[in-house]
């Protein structure tokens, strides 16, 4: 395991696409410590150490935030991370099955530091998640805490 | 102090020479007195002397006094015997003087008579005199009240005297015998005449012989009626020529009130204008066979707006020959509205001599219709406008017509919007759907293949050959769906995006995308022929997304050539520019031409070409959206060409 692999930060309601994230992760060594959000509510609610996540601590060094989800969509939790000084530092990268034109421009308006259209084929996301990874949890310093 | 008391020699002296001059002092005042004394002795001496001569004076003087008187006493002694002569002479006259009063006593009387009838007459000449005096007075008034009333006259006289003389109009007057009276400057000038030679002599030598009968049967009229007449009067010069005159009279009545006692008459001279409607009724005839026989209805208006001629067809809408129109006006046949209108429309054309087309209201056997109407001014060789001619025929049904098309225009205007928001919600749909197949149909198929995958890495063991190739169907399978989801919502998005049109340059577009084929072109024998590509107007991305599609197919379909041969070139037809692309490769059916822009339309088995059928679609769309036409061209394994046109705006 490499000690400087921080916490990451899976938001997506699909357990699908949360055991293929993972598995990607894994595949890349990248996972040290995953924490799941199933929707925005729960991120935000991790966050905040709010409900089931009271008892955590420290702040995610990467969000992973999926587009389409209930509740809360990820362009709200987005807009919600950039707007408060806590936590606008956190870099966060859209992972979404949608490659749709106004999602890209709308996420990187708002200040997402990267989008990635998760591939239908396994091995070119396993490819994508390592780079990724490897930039923003492994090469990227995280934001001090507040 | 011995000085004081003891006299000095000196003053002795001094005392005795005073006191000696004191003494002669005195001595020289004693001879003055006695030198007076003497003086007024000598005074004395002469008045005695001269007392003396006076007495002897007035004694000499009492003698010659004294002979005097004896001479006075002398004289009164005659003068007494005169006075008794005179008293004697004196009490005679005394008694003559008491006869002569007692004369003028009876006298007196006499006089005294004499002035009481002398006073008398005075006090009744006085009464004579004032009344004299008031009737002077009035005789005064009255020769001024007739000196202003003689000036009014005159006053008046003059001006009317001015007035006939000076008028610009011919004045004319005669009396009940028709002798001419008076007879004006402008009379003079128009006849040649002068009032001398005309005065006293009759009417019928101001007339030209062929209407002198007439002229006079019209003055004649005149003169039975009291209003005034306007006739058309024709006047001779004496050098020949003819002048008309449009004539009115008055007739002069005497103070009985019925005996007409001259009649004056006033002309205007109107040979112009009617030298002018004889020019246009002679011009008139030249055409009048043609307007006869013309469906349309024909006019023509003298100057005056009179209608002076008007076709068969025009005068068939008021059930009378053109006749009885002919010197009628507007506002004789239409309502008052439509002949102002008409009326407004002449005097503009009279004005600007230009032609004027209009479409207007018209009343037609009471009936309100459409016309369209044409009106010309008519000139004369001087360019003089003389008349106008109208021409003009019933437009309703195509004012109908054409009232009803703009109807339906606004009411297809209206479908259109309805329709256009129709289209706008249905886009809406439309773009939720595609993006929604975008998620959610995609996430489960990323899931089947995903974990398709994760056991042929995970559990290949647990699997045996053909287990494993149906895993590896199953993966491929959804990467190829996957596939033709991502082609779909292309695309959709193809016909729902934004355009930009700009410029473009199509050489360079062309050029562009050619590089980024080099990959597949390495290794192949492929000859490129690119001619003249005219610039064009369209999206940039989208026409390049044509030109990707095209130059793809070609050098994919052509893969299978020794030596591929691909022309690139334009033509120009009916203003659109045609642009094509043509291959030597494997062609196609033309049977199947129609097919080939249908989505997912395949000619060829997906072993022989690959592909998924949706690239020409796309060209087709995107060619649609900018006003353009796809087709293509083909033979079996001979070649393709595919076209594409693009409008120049």
């Amino acid at each position: 395991m490499n000690p400087d692999i921080k916490r990451i930060l899976i938001v997506d309601d699909s357990p699908e696409d949360v055991v293929l994230t993972s598995s990607a992760l894994a595949e890349n060594n990248l996972a040290n410590e995953i924490i799941i959000a199933e929707d925005g509510l729960e991120a935000l609610d991790y966050l905040h150490k709010r409900g089931k996540f009271a008892n955590v601590n420290g702040l995610p060094a990467v969000i992973l935030l999926d587009i389409k989800m209930p509740k809360m969509d990820g362009i709200e939790v987005l807009k919600y991370i950039r707007a408060d000084p806590k936590f606008m530092l956190i870099p966060v990268i859209m992972l979404t099955s949608s490659n749709e034109e106004r999602d890209l421009v709308e996420s990187y308006k708002l200040g997402a530091n990267s989008y990635v259209v998760k591939p239908v084929d396994i091995a070119q996301f396993i490819n994508a998640i390592k780079v990724l990874g490897q930039f923003w949890a492994v090469i990227n310093k995280p934001p001090p805490v507040r | 102090m011995k000085q004081k008391t003891v006299l000095s020699h000196d003053s002795v002296k001094k005392i005795k020479t005073d006191e000696l001059i004191i003494a002669n002092k005195e001595l020289a005042f004693q001879n003055e007195e006695k030198e007076k004394r003497a003086a007024e002795l000598i005074i004395a001496n002469k008045e005695l002397a001269f007392q003396n001569e006076e007495k002897e004076k007035r004694a000499a003087e009492l003698i010659i006094a004294n002979k005097e008187l004896a001479f006075q006493n002398e004289e009164k002694e005659k003068r007494a015997a005169e006075l008794i002569i005179a008293n004697k002479e004196l009490l005679f006259q005394n008694e003559e003087k008491e006869k002569r009063a007692a004369e003028l006593i009876i006298a007196n009387k006499e006089l005294a008579f004499q002035n009481e009838e002398k006073e008398k007459r005075a006090a009744e000449l006085i009464i004579a005199n004032k009344e004299l005096l008031f009737q002077n007075e009035e005789k005064e008034k009255r020769a001024a009240e007739l000196i202003i009333a003689n000036e009014a006259q005159r006053e008046t006289n003059e001006y009317l005297e001015n007035l006939l003389n000076h008028a610009n109009a011919p004045i004319i007057v005669w009396n009940p015998q028709y002798e001419i009276t008076r007879f004006n400057k402008a009379f003079e000038s128009i006849t040649g005449r002068t009032e001398k030679d005309v005065l006293g002599k009759s009417l019928k030598i101001l007339f030209p012989p062929d209407s002198r009968e007439d002229s006079m049967e019209h003055i004649k009229e005149t003169l039975t009626g009291e209003r005034l007449e306007v006739v058309e009067i024709n006047i001779l010069h004496i050098n020949g020529s003819v002048r008309t005159l449009q004539w009115n009279s008055a007739n002069i009545i005497s103070l009985d009130g019925k005996t007409v006692i001259a009649t004056i008459a006033q002309g205007h001279d109107i040979t112009k204008r009617k030298q002018a409607e004889e020019a246009l009724m002679e011009s008139l005839s030249k055409f009048k066979t043609l307007v006869e026989n013309i469906p349309q209805k024909v006019f023509v208006k003298d100057l005056n707006y009179k209608w002076i001629f008007v076709n068969k067809n025009f005068a068939l809408d008021f059930h009378v020959p053109p006749l009885d129109i002919i010197g009628k006006f507007d506002s004789d046949l239409f309502t008052k509205e439509l002949a102002e209108k008409y009326h407004t429309d002449d005097v503009r054309i009279f004005e600007t001599g230009q032609t004027e087309e209009v479409e207007e209201k018209y009343l037609q056997e009471g009936r309100e219709v459409w016309v369209n109407t044409i009106k010309t001014p008519l000139k004369n060789d001087d360019g003089n406008v003389i008349g106008l001619l109208g021409i003009f025929w019933e437009i309703t049904e195509r004012k109908n017509a054409e009232a009803k098309i703009k109807q339906w225009n606004e009411s297809l205007e209206q479908r259109v919007i309805e329709r256009t928001e129709q289209l706008e919600t249905a886009n809406k749909e439309l773009e939720a759907f595609s993006y929604s197949i975008s998620h959610d149909l995609r996430a489960p198929l990323r899931h089947i293949g995903g974990f398709v995958d994760l056991l042929i890495k995970n559990n290949s063991a647990q699997l045996d050959e053909t287990g494993l190739s149906y895993l590896n169907t199953i993966s491929s399978s959804s990467y190829k769906l996957g596939n033709l989801i991502d082609a779909l919502l292309t695309f959709s998005r193809l016909s729902r995006g934004e355009m930009k049109r700009i410029k473009i340059s199509s050489k360079s577009l062309v050029t562009r995308v050619l590089k980024t084929f080099r990959d597949e072109m390495a290794g192949r024998n492929i000859e490129i022929n690119m001619s003249e590509l005219p610039d064009t107007i369209g999206d940039e991305d989208l026409i390049n997304q044509v030109w990707v599609n095209l130059i793809s197919n070609a050098l994919k379909y052509s893969q299978k050539k020794e030596k591929a041969v691909i022309d690139i070139g334009s033509k120009v037809e009916n203003d659109k520019t045609i642009f094509f692309i043509k291959d030597n490769g494997a062609g196609f059916d033309m049977k199947y031409a129609s097919k080939l822009f249908g989505v997912f339309q395949r000619l060829h088995k997906a072993r022989d070409f690959e592909g998924i059928g949706i690239g020409l679609a796309n060209v087709n769309r995107i060619v649609l959206r900018h006003g353009g036409k796809c087709w293509a061209e083909g033979e079996e394994g001979k070649g393709a060409v595919f076209f594409f046109s693009l409008p120049d705006n």
